[in-house]
C-alpha cells in the first residue's frame, strides 16, 4: 500500500513542466501571474501603508507634544456670511489662554508656538536663510529639547520669560553660522531685529527642521513684533491629566465660545481625535484595498485554474504515456499541482517584490513611510501559493484520476 | 510460466447493453519466448493489449504475471507492475515531445525512484547498445522515425522488464526501418528477452516463433 505523499522527482518534474507551460501559454500565464502579483503586491502595499500611516499619526502626535496636549486653531472663514460672522469674534488671543489656564485647574500651562516668516539671520562673518519660531521656555522641556545656555541656564530662563531680545539657535544653524555648537554670547540680526545669542538647542531628530531654526522668546514676539493683542493662528494647552482630555476640551471650548461671543471660529483637536481619524481612514483604506486585492487574487486563481485545466486536456496523451510507463496517480497529481504552484509562486514572488519596493525608497520621498513586518511576507507568501495550490487542485485530480487507456487514446 | 491467462473476458457498456470484446481467452507465455498476436481491426487486439499491459482490468477471468495475480490489483499496484515488469513499444512511439531522448528513456527509472547516478548509467548503457547515444540531447521531432522507435525500445528496455509488449511497432515505418526494427527484436529475443508482439500484419507476425490469432474476441494458436 503506497502512502500519499509527494516525491521530490514529481516536484522537480512539476517545476520544470510549470516553466514549460508558462512559455507555451505565455499570454495566459503572464495574465495569471500578473493578477497574482498585483493582488499580493497590493495586500503588501496596503498593509505597509496602513502601518506607515499609523506610525505617521503617532509621530505627528509626538511632534504635537505628546498625548497630554490639545491644539486650538483658528478656522478660516469659508464664505462671505462666515466672514461677516467672524468679525463679531475677537479671534484667538494669547490672553484668552492665559485666562483659561488661570481658571481651569486641569490646564497646566499654555504652549504658544508661532512661526515667523523666513528671513536672513546674519552675523559679522556669515548669513543664512532660516525660519524663526517664537515659543515660551516651557516648549523646550516639553519637547525634550536640551538648551546649552552660554550665560547659565537660570539667567537664560529669566531673560527668556522677561521677553528680552535674545535667541537660541538650532545646533545645525549654530554650526553653519558660527562654526561651533558651543558659542560665546554675541549679537546677530534676524531681519530688522538685533538679538543676542544665548545658547544652542539640541536633541532634535536628524531630519528635524528645528535643527536649523532660530528660537525667539514668546514675550519678545508679542512686545516687539505682533503686539500684545494680536490674533494667533494656533495655540496649544498642556493638560495635567491626559485621561481627562475630552472633559477639559469641552470646558476649554465653552470658555472660548464665551470669549468669542458665541462665534465658533476656532477648532480644538486632541491626540485621541487625531489617532481616531487616522485609524478610521486607515481602516477604510485597508478594507477597500484588500477587497480589490482579493478580486485580483481571485482573477489570478481562476486564470491558473483555466490554464491548468486546458493544460491537462491538451496533455491527456502525455498523462497516459506517463501512466503506461509506471507513473502512479499520486505522481501525476503532484506533478500537476507543482506546475500550478510554480506559476503562482512566480506571481507571489513578483508581488512581494512589487509590494516591498515603496518601503525601500529613501525617507521623505513618500509623504508616509510604508513599513512591513516578517508576518506580512509570511502571510502573503502562504496566501499566494495557497491560491496556486487551490486552483491546481481540480485539474491535478482530473489528471490523476484519468484512465491510462482513455488517456492514451487522446489524439 | 511468465504469463498465464485463463478464461479472460472483457466487455464494455454501450448504453444499457454490455458489449463483449474478449470472450474467454486462455494464453500462456513462457520466459524468453517471442509471441505474435495477430488479428484484423475490431478483433479485440487492443483490448487484449491493454489487459496484458496492465493498463486495463478484465471483467472476469484471471491473469497471472510471474505467478502474481494482477487481474484484481488496485490502480497503484498496476502502475508498479507496469513500471517493473512491462516494457511498452507503441505504434506511434509515444515519446514525450517536450523531453529529450535521454529524458524520455530516463522516465521509467524516475518513477522507480532510482538514484540519479544509477539512472544516468542505465540510460547511457541502453542508448549506447541501441546506437542512439549521440542523439541523446535531441527532442523526438528532431530525429528520424526509426530512431524514434529505437528510443521507444530503449525506454521499454531500460528497466529490464519481464517482457516487452509491442503494439504495431513497425506500423509507421518504411520497409528498410521496419526490417531494422524486426532484426532488433530478434536480437533482443536472442538476448533472452520475452517479446509479445501485437500486429495486424501477417508478415511481421511470422517473424515470431509463435503466432496466436485473435478473432471476435477468441484467441487461437495459428
Amino acid at each position: 500500500m503506497s502512502r500519499f505523499y509527494p516525491k521530490w522527482t514529481d516536484a522537480v518534474t512539476g517545476i520544470r513542466q510549470g516553466f514549460f507551460e508558462i512559455s507555451s501559454n505565455l499570454r495566459r500565464s503572464i495574465l495569471s501571474i500578473t493578477s497574482i502579483a498585483l493582488g499580493i503586491g497590493s495586500v503588501m502595499l496596503i498593509n505597509s501603508l496602513t502601518r506607515g500611516s499609523k506610525d505617521h499619526a503617532l509621530q505627528r502626535i509626538e511632534r504635537m507634544g505628546g498625548t497630554d496636549v490639545m491644539t486650538i486653531e483658528t478656522v478660516p472663514a469659508r464664505s462671505l456670511d462666515q466672514k461677516i460672522l467672524f468679525t463679531r469674534s475677537p479671534g484667538l488671543r494669547y490672553r484668552q489662554l492665559l485666562d483659561i489656564t488661570r481658571k481651569n485647574s486641569s490646564v497646566d500651562y499654555p504652549l504658544p508656538q508661532l512661526w515667523l516668516k523666513s528671513g536672513t539671520v546674519s552675523t559679522a562673518n556669515a548669513a543664512r536663510e532660516t525660519n524663526a519660531l517664537s515659543v515660551t521656555w516651557d516648549y523646550f522641556p516639553h519637547f525634550n529639547l536640551a538648551v546649552n545656555a552660554n550665560l547659565g541656564l537660570e539667567s537664560a530662563v529669566g531673560e527668556w520669560n522677561r521677553g528680552a531680545g535674545i535667541c537660541l539657535l538650532g545646533e545645525d544653524l549654530a554650526l553653519e553660522l558660527l562654526g561651533n555648537r558651543k558659542i560665546n554670547p554675541q549679537t546677530l540680526r534676524f531681519g530688522d531685529l538685533r538679538l543676542q545669542v544665548v545658547g544652542v538647542v539640541s536633541g532634535c531628530e536628524p531630519r528635524d527642521w528645528r535643527r536649523k531654526a532660530i528660537f525667539i522668546p514668546w514675550k519678545f514676539y508679542l512686545a516687539k513684533i505682533a503686539g500684545p493683542e494680536s490674533r494667533l493662528d494656533r495655540m496649544m494647552l498642556k493638560i495635567r491629566d491626559p485621561s481627562r482630555m475630552e472633559t477639559v476640551a469641552r470646558e476649554v471650548e465653552s470658555s472660548l465660545l464665551q470669549a468669542h461671543r458665541g462665534v465658533r471660529d476656532f477648532s480644538i483637536s486632541t491626540p485621541e481625535e487625531e489617532i481616531a481619524a487616522k485609524t478610521k481612514a486607515s481602516r477604510i483604506l485597508s478594507l477597500v484595498g484588500n477587497f480589490i486585492a482579493s478580486l485580483c487574487l481571485a482573477v489570478g486563481g481562476i486564470g491558473i485554474l483555466n490554464l491548468m485545466w486546458s493544460t491537462v486536456n491538451n496533455r491527456m496523451r502525455e498523462i497516459g504515456i506517463r501512466k503506461a510507463i509506471g507513473a502512479t496517480s499520486r505522481n501525476v497529481f503532484f506533478q500537476f499541482l507543482t506546475e500550478s504552484a510554480t506559476i503562482s509562486s512566480i506571481g507571489t514572488a513578483l508581488g512581494l517584490t512589487f509590494g516591498t519596493l515603496p518601503a525601500l525608497l529613501p525617507p521623505g520621498v513618500l509623504p508616509i513611510s510604508p513599513r512591513q513586518t516578517p508576518l506580512d511576507f509570511l502571510v502573503c507568501g502562504v496566501v499566494g501559493n495557497a491560491i496556486g495550490l487551490l486552483a491546481g487542485l481540480y485539474p491535478a485530480l482530473l489528471a490523476s484520476n484519468s484512465s491510462p487507456v482513455e488517456s492514451l487514446s487522446h489524439v | 510460466m511468465l504469463i498465464r491467462i485463463e478464461g479472460l473476458r472483457k466487455s464494455y457498456s454501450m448504453g444499457r447493453e454490455p458489449v463483449p470484446v474478449l470472450n474467454g481467452i486462455d494464453l500462456s507465455v513462457s520466459k524468453g519466448s517471442f509471441v505474435a498476436i495477430v488479428g484484423p481491426s475490431g478483433s479485440g487486439k487492443s483490448t487484449l493489449l491493454n489487459i496484458l499491459g496492465c493498463l486495463d482490468k478484465p471483467t472476469s477471468g484471471t491473469y497471472f504475471l510471474n505467478d502474481f495475480g494482477v487481474h484484481d490489483c488496485g490502480l497503484d499496484r498496476l502502475a508498479k507492475v507496469r513500471n517493473e515488469s512491462i516494457g511498452f513499444v507503441f505504434q506511434n512511439f509515444n515519446l514525450l515531445p517536450r523531453l529529450t531522448v535521454e529524458q524520455n528513456v530516463e522516465l521509467p527509472l524516475i518513477y522507480a525512484s532510482l538514484p540519479n547516478s544509477v539512472r544516468k548509467e542505465k540510460v547511457r548503457d541502453i542508448l549506447g547498445r541501441l546506437g542512439i547515444w549521440e542523439r541523446r540531447k535531441h527532442r523526438p521531432h528532431e530525429i528520424s522515425g526509426g530512431q524514434r522507435q529505437r528510443v521507444a525500445i530503449a525506454r521499454a528496455l531500460v528497466k529490464r522488464p519481464d517482457f516487452i509488449l509491442a503494439d504495431e511497432p513497425t506500423g509507421n515505418l518504411d520497409s528498410v526501418t521496419t526490417r531494422y526494427i524486426v532484426d532488433l527484436f530478434h536480437e533482443l529475443h536472442r538476448a533472452g528477452n520475452t517479446i509479445v508482439l501485437i500486429t495486424h500484419e501477417q508478415d511481421i507476425a511470422e517473424e515470431a516463433g509463435r503466432i496466436c490469432r485473435i478473432e471476435d474476441g477468441i484467441l487461437t494458436e495459428a
